[in-house]
């Protein structure tokens, strides 16, 4: 938009020649960038329209179906892409729109409010078509901006039949070509070191965790996550129909935009049998045991042998109990839930190991180059 | 100096206000900045688009020709306008597209610009 040019000469010392200190070009443009253009059809599926047996313009479209007509019944519509152009063959993505979210097998969280996707462990993010046409693509280079996380990439030249994995700002040659490019970028487990992790309590030892009536707790030191142990959490008592545990930690975490994962064990399927079907585990943080939220994890989201549980974040609290201060939480509660107050188990058939706060990781903007 | 996000968002919002319909046409010629109009527009495609949505510095065009609409045609170019003057915002070329009016499928079109600084 305007460009300056500044020269500041030193005219001291005892060589009367001056020279320039400093030459700056001053350069502010901007830029209307062309982004993608998706071109797509959409079939009438089984609507029916007023007024034909066939189509009709009935009045202006109040349903935002599509375009002027008025469709009565919106089943079975199916949209096809057809094209996807991208000016100079790259592809930009900036999250401000979910146009190019494969929404089917996202599982990380598509954030067009703040302008990125913010992943957690085990989670994938996944677009449609970023090119469809006529060229077969062989080679391309996918660039990515990221904040606290190694995520690992991939690109598919053929619609996401082959996923090839490929390094962010390095050039990839497909080895299935094709005409359909989409990118993919996945996290991995609490230790594939993918995300940024501080660990609450290793679950190595029993000291200072309490436990509820009907409870009792002991080291596991052959079956475990990380360290040296886990937890027994064994259900005794037929008091209730619960076992619990809690404790206050021996410092104190900022909660604030953050995930707890820990691992749940379930011996075999005699155990497993054990549990209630709704909310079977839940998960307690906050600041002691009157302000703190929970979590509720369900029997189907449990499996038998060692299940990474989580995330549990402000965005899928189940209850809150108190006023929890996300800044100080530095109690944590944890309770299994049997179908029945009769129902017992021992040591070796439910451990709990390695609960970890996670801050989630970022991608704020993704280029695909092609050729 | 430097253009503040505010500013942008100021022009995003002249730019998606004064747009307001898209338009097909069968021209096949590659697109180019001197162009001034589709070059062979469809004038039954000219239609209010379906939707103008704003995020942060962008603005995302939702165009549909409805099955009921347009002309039995191939349709290969496709812009956005100010239908009022009419000002030609743009020109794009794809592969063409065979349409038939009364048909069983509609066309959509979606189109994103993003405004930034260098």
């Amino acid at each position: 938009m305007s460009r300056d040019t500044a020269n500041i000469n030193d005219q001291l010392g005892e060589d009367p020649d001056v020279f320039p200190l400093l030459n700056a070009n001053y350069n502010e443009a901007l830029l209307i960038e062309e982004q993608s253009t998706l071109i797509s059809s959409h079939t009438l599926g089984s609507a029916w329209i007023v007024g034909t047996s066939t189509n009709a313009i009935v009045g202006t479209n109040t349903g935002t179906v599509s375009g002027n007509q008025q469709v009565v019944g919106d089943a079975d519509r199916i949209l096809t892409v057809n094209q996807v152009i991208n000016k100079n063959n790259i592809f930009r993505e900036r999250f401000r729109f979910n146009v190019f979210e494969d929404t089917t097998n996202t599982t990380a969280y598509w954030d067009t409010t703040n302008n990125y996707i913010k992943f957690n462990l085990n989670q994938t993010a996944q677009s449609v078509s970023v090119y469809k046409g006529n060229s077969t693509v062989i080679k391309a280079k996918l660039t990515v901006t990221s904040s606290n996380i190694t995520a690992s990439y991939y690109l598919s030249a053929n619609g996401g039949s082959n996923w090839e994995s490929v390094t962010s700002g390095t050039q990839h040659t497909f080895t299935n070509t094709g005409t359909d490019l989409r990118f993919k970028a996945t996290t991995g487990d609490i230790y594939d070191s993918v995300l940024s992790m501080t660990q609450i309590d290793s679950m190595d030892a029993i000291t200072d965790w309490n436990y509820t009536p009907n409870t009792t707790i002991s080291v596991n030191s052959t079956t475990f996550k990380e360290g040296t142990g886990s937890v027994n959490v064994n259900k005794t008592g037929v008091a209730a129909a619960f076992a619990g545990i809690n404790k206050t930690l021996g410092s104190q975490h900022d909660f604030t935009g953050k995930s707890v994962y820990l691992w749940l064990y379930v011996k075999d399927a005699t155990e497993y049998a054990k549990l209630q079907v709704t909310g079977s585990f839940t998960f307690g943080f906050g600041n002691d045991n009157s302000n703190y939220y929970t979590w509720s994890v369900d029997k189907a989201d449990i499996s038998i042998g060692w299940n990474l549980i989580g995330p549990f974040n402000t965005d899928n609290i189940s209850s809150t109990t108190g006023s929890p201060s996300l800044t100080t939480f530095d109690f944590v509660q944890a309770r299994l839930f049997s179908v029945a107050s009769a129902t017992t188990w021992t040591a070796g058939s439910y451990m709990i190991d390695d609960i970890e706060l996670v801050t989630p990781g970022t991608i704020s903007y993704v280029q695909v180059d092609y050729v | 100096m430097v253009m503040l996000n505010v500013g942008l968002n100021r022009i995003r919002d002249l730019i998606s206000t004064d747009i307001d319909k898209g338009q097909l046409g069968t021209g096949s010629t590659v697109a180019s900045s001197t162009n001034t109009a589709l070059v062979s527009a469809e004038s039954t495609t000219l239609l209010a688009l379906d939707g103008i949505t704003t995020s942060d510095r962008a603005i995302k065009f939702d165009y549909v020709l409805p099955s009921t609409g347009g002309t039995s045609t191939t349709y290969r170019e496709f812009e956005l306008q100010s239908s009022a003057t009419p000002y030609h915002y743009d020109r794009i070329v794809f592969t063409g597209i065979s349409f038939t009016k009364d048909g069983t499928e509609d066309i959509n079109i979606t189109k994103v610009y993003f405004i930034d600084q260098k």
